[in-house]
This record gives C-alpha cells, structure tokens and sequence, in this order.
C-alpha cells in the first residue's frame, strides 16, 4: 500500500509550466530516489510535496489522508544544512521540538540521546561553524529527524560534500534508515548516489519536468562494501545514463 | 596566549603613534614655533584636565545622561521600525527613501531650530540625539532582518513555525549582527550630537562648557574638554562592544575548529 503519493501534479510560474502530471508513490519504510538534472522542477515538486506550495492541479496524500498544501507534515531537509550560526547544535537540533511548544529543558532531553548514534557526542555545546561539513549535515538529519523521522523528504543533502565524507556519510545513512524504518523520498542529480541509496528510482526530465522512467534496485544479493563495483551496478547505471541521454 | 601578545603589540603601534605626535606637539610650544594662546602646550592641556577634573566630570555625567537617553530611545524606535518595515513591503517602500533623504539634513543646522521649539532644556537634546542616531540603527538592523536566507524562512515554514516564531529565532538573531554595527556608529553620533545639541544652551554639559571656555580663550581648557569628549565617546563604544559579546557569545566560539 503507498504511503505517501503524488498525484498527477502540475505546477507553473507566471505562465511557464515548471512541472507537469507528475505522479510518484513511496511505500512505508521505502528509499525512493528522483534523478534528474539540475533546474528540471525537482525542488519546485518538493515545495509541493512538503506543503510550502500549492499545485495548479493534483494532489499529495500521506497514509490515506490529503495534505495537499498543508506544510509541517513531514521533514524537509536541504543541501544546506541551514544550522542557526548563534546557537549550539544541541538547541539547533531542538528546534522542532521548541517550535511545537515542547519547553527548552525537555526538548534537550529528548534530542540528546541520539547525539551518539548521529556521531556528534561531544559536540552538543558546539557551534555549527566549529563543526566539519560531514557533522553539520548530520546535524541537520537529526533535526529533521526529530521534526519527524516517519517520513523525510531530502533535496540533494550530501551533495555539497567531498567524495569521501559523501561515502561514508551514504553507509551511515543506509544503517540509519534501517534501523528506524523511515520513509524517504530523495532528491539528487548523482547517478550512484541514487543507486546506493534507494530501492526505486524515478528520472525526471524535460521541459517542463516530468517523470520518465522509473528503475528499481534489487541490491538484496550483492554485499553493500562490493555493491558499487558489481556488475549489477554497472548494469543499472549504464540503463539509467541511457534514458537521461535521450 | 599567543593571541593576547598580539592584540598587546597591535596596541603597541598606535600608541607609539600618539607618543610621536605628543613629542612633536611639545617640541613646537617649546621652541615657540606657535604662540603659546594659540597652541597650548601638552603640558598645560594635562594641568588643566587634573585642576578642572571634577567640574569636567560634571558636565561629562549630563552629556552622559543625554546621550544615553537619546540612544536608548533611537533603539527601541528604530528596532520596531525595521520590523515593521521587514514585514510591510509598502511601508518599506513609502519610508526608506525619506528616511535615506532626511540623513541630508545636517545636524547642525537643526540643533538651532530645536532650541527655538524646545527651549534650553533637555528636550531639543534628546530630539536631536534621536534623530541623528535613529538612522543607522534602523538601516543597519533592517538590511539584518532582509538578509536571512529564504531557505532558512522556508526550513521554519516547513517545520510549521508561525511569523512570530520566524521573528523571534529567525531574524531578529541573524539581525544582530547589523544592529551592532548600526550601534556602534550610532553610539559616537550620541555623545557628538549631545556636544553640539549643548553648544546652543543649557545649564551643564560637556558643549556648554565648551562654549564658555571658548568664549574666555581658555584654550587649554578647551582641549581638555575636547579630550574628555573623545575618551567619553571611546567609552560607551567600548560599552556597546562589550554588550555584543555578552548577546553574541557564538562569535567568540568560532575560533577552533574540529574534525
């Protein structure tokens, strides 16, 4: 059963349409992944997702409920990791909390226990400026996290990342997911990012953005250490680079 | 350690500077180069602040009291401005270029016209100590509000935080940082427009006793009083820095940085 979908949704600004008929659906605890390049409408089809924007047409429906156009429903998390430079990262995490009325003490108590499994011990009473790229983003995680881990929606959040901080930052993140069986709908223009991270793939592409193909990634077999080198991998990207081409 | 040696020897440097013009300043009264009524000699300048000390103090303490009331008044004017400004685009529109326009006036020729509205009182010294230190707070604090990333507003939106909640974790901090700056300017134009403000009239105050010693040639005093108001200003600028470290403790955390 889809838990979270998009129907049919079309969007333009000033009479340019920026996406059109989009439709998309995430299964509970599923990794889904939309690919495209960059200015195709994908930040444009998560403002909608999210509830910052309304469509034009069609709707979002998250377990069986239409929030079309109603934000706060889920995370929504960014490149930047958009940390407040004045406070420590312990309140920066805390901010959901605060902003849902939950009092600076308790708030506090909740989010510190999961300082340890993001990698940030030690850093609670740390500025976000005194933080490497990698720790920052997961800052932003666990906030996003503890708005709500039930359903996130990430736009390109490792992409401002060097390559080696990026890959241990996807293993962490897989463990993660996992283990807390969220939901996730992901946006990235980096083809083995989105292999490695989901189990389906969606290609956007065209003027204005629509949602071409879609792949699925059966990674079951192949351990994750060899995964990026398998020849299943290699398939896949190839088939993938091939439709984007077109 | 190595950073508190430093800021030492950079002090180091401009006083080194002062001692320079000091030696030269003496060296011209000594040799008579200008005559003495005109150019007072370094030494007289320090008679004069320690016999007239007290008297100094006592005009320093209502320039003070002044300035103060002035500058408190432009905060808590120009911050809700800004606000008001930052949400209202049309007011944003209607207000900033006169604002900008009335910064063309200069002080001077109003402090004359205040005095014949408001009399010899404190009033006309607080009104153009307002209007003097109104503006750089106000723009300065308002280009902080306009400069937030519309990311950021877009995270908090997206995590359901209302316009206030926006205001009060958003912008006002990110603002700051201009408020400060605005302050810090404004801060100097307080005790410089309290001066001339008292230049026109009034009991006490650092600019009457300006008059009245300028009048009687006392240049000695006179430049005594000249650096008692440069030390005033130094003093509540230092007053306004260590106020933003006290509101602003991440800056002084930014220092070292970890893996």
């Amino acid at each position: 059963m889809e838990y979270l979908s998009v129907l049919q949704v079309s969007k333009q600004y000033q009479g340019k349409p920026v996406i059109q008929n989009i439709c998309l659906d995430v299964q509970k605890g599923e990794r889904v992944c939309i690919l495209g390049a960059s200015g195709i409408g994908k930040t444009t089809l998560f403002n909608i997702v999210s509830g910052l924007e309304k469509p034009d047409e069609g709707s979002v429906w998250l377990n069986g409920k239409d929030i079309t156009g109603q934000s706060g429903q889920m995370s929504y998390m960014q490149q930047k990791d958009l940390l407040l430079p004045f406070q420590t990262i312990l309140d920066n995490v805390c901010v959901p909390l605060r902003l849902k009325g939950v009092d600076k003490k308790a708030a506090r108590e909740q989010a510190a226990p999961y300082f340890a499994e993001f990698g940030l011990q030690g850093y609670e009473k740390k500025y976000p400026s005194q933080l490497s790229g990698g720790m920052r983003q997961r800052a932003a995680l666990l906030r996003s996290y503890l708005f709500s881990g039930d359903v996130m929606l990430l736009d390109e959040p490792f992409s401002a990342l060097d390559a080696l901080t990026k890959t241990a930052m996807h293993d962490w993140f897989m463990q993660f997911a996992a283990t807390h069986n969220t939901t996730t709908l992901l946006i990235t223009h980096d083809v083995d990012e989105a292999i490695v991270l989901s189990n389906r793939i969606y290609i956007m592409a065209g003027r204005p953005g629509r949602i071409t193909r879609e792949f699925g990634v059966d990674a079951h077999a192949i351990p994750p250490q060899n995964f990026t080198t398998s020849d299943a991998f290699i398939r896949l990207k190839r088939q993938i680079l091939e439709v984007i081409g077109q | 350690m190595r950073k508190k040696l430093k800021s030492i020897t950079n002090k180091l440097y401009p006083m080194a500077f002062i001692a320079i013009i000091l030696v030269i300043w003496f060296v011209i009264c000594q040799l008579k180069i200008v005559p003495g009524f005109m150019l007072p000699s370094p030494q007289s300048v320090v008679k004069a602040l320690v016999n007239d000390f007290g008297l100094l103090m006592g005009h320093a303490a209502t320039t003070l009291q002044e300035a103060f009331i002035g500058l408190i008044l432009s905060i808590v004017f120009a911050l809700a401005l800004a606000v008001i400004m930052d949400e209202c685009d049309v007011l944003y529109k209607m207000v900033y270029p006169v604002m900008v326009l009335t910064q063309t006036v200069p002080t001077v020729a109003i402090a004359p016209l205040l005095v014949l509205w408001m009399g010899f009182g404190i009033l006309p010294k607080i009104t153009l100590i307002f209007i003097t230190c109104f503006f750089p707070i106000a723009v300065s604090t308002l280009g902080g509000l306009r400069s937030v990333d519309a990311d950021m507003i877009r995270l908090f939106r997206s995590m359901g935080a209302n316009k206030r909640q926006i205001l009060w974790r958003v912008k006002l901090p990110y603002a700051l940082e201009g408020f400060f700056s605005g302050l810090k300017v404004a801060a100097t134009y307080s005790i410089v427009g309290a001066v001339i403000s008292e230049w026109l009239g009034g009991v006490s105050g650092l600019g009457v006793y300006m008059t009245r010693v300028r009048k009687s040639y006392a240049f000695d005093k006179m430049f005594a009083v000249i650096l008692i108001t440069s030390a005033v200003s130094l003093l509540v600028m230092k007053l306004v820095t260590l106020l933003q470290k006290k509101m602003m403790p991440w800056k002084q955390a930014t220092g070292e940085k970890t893996k």
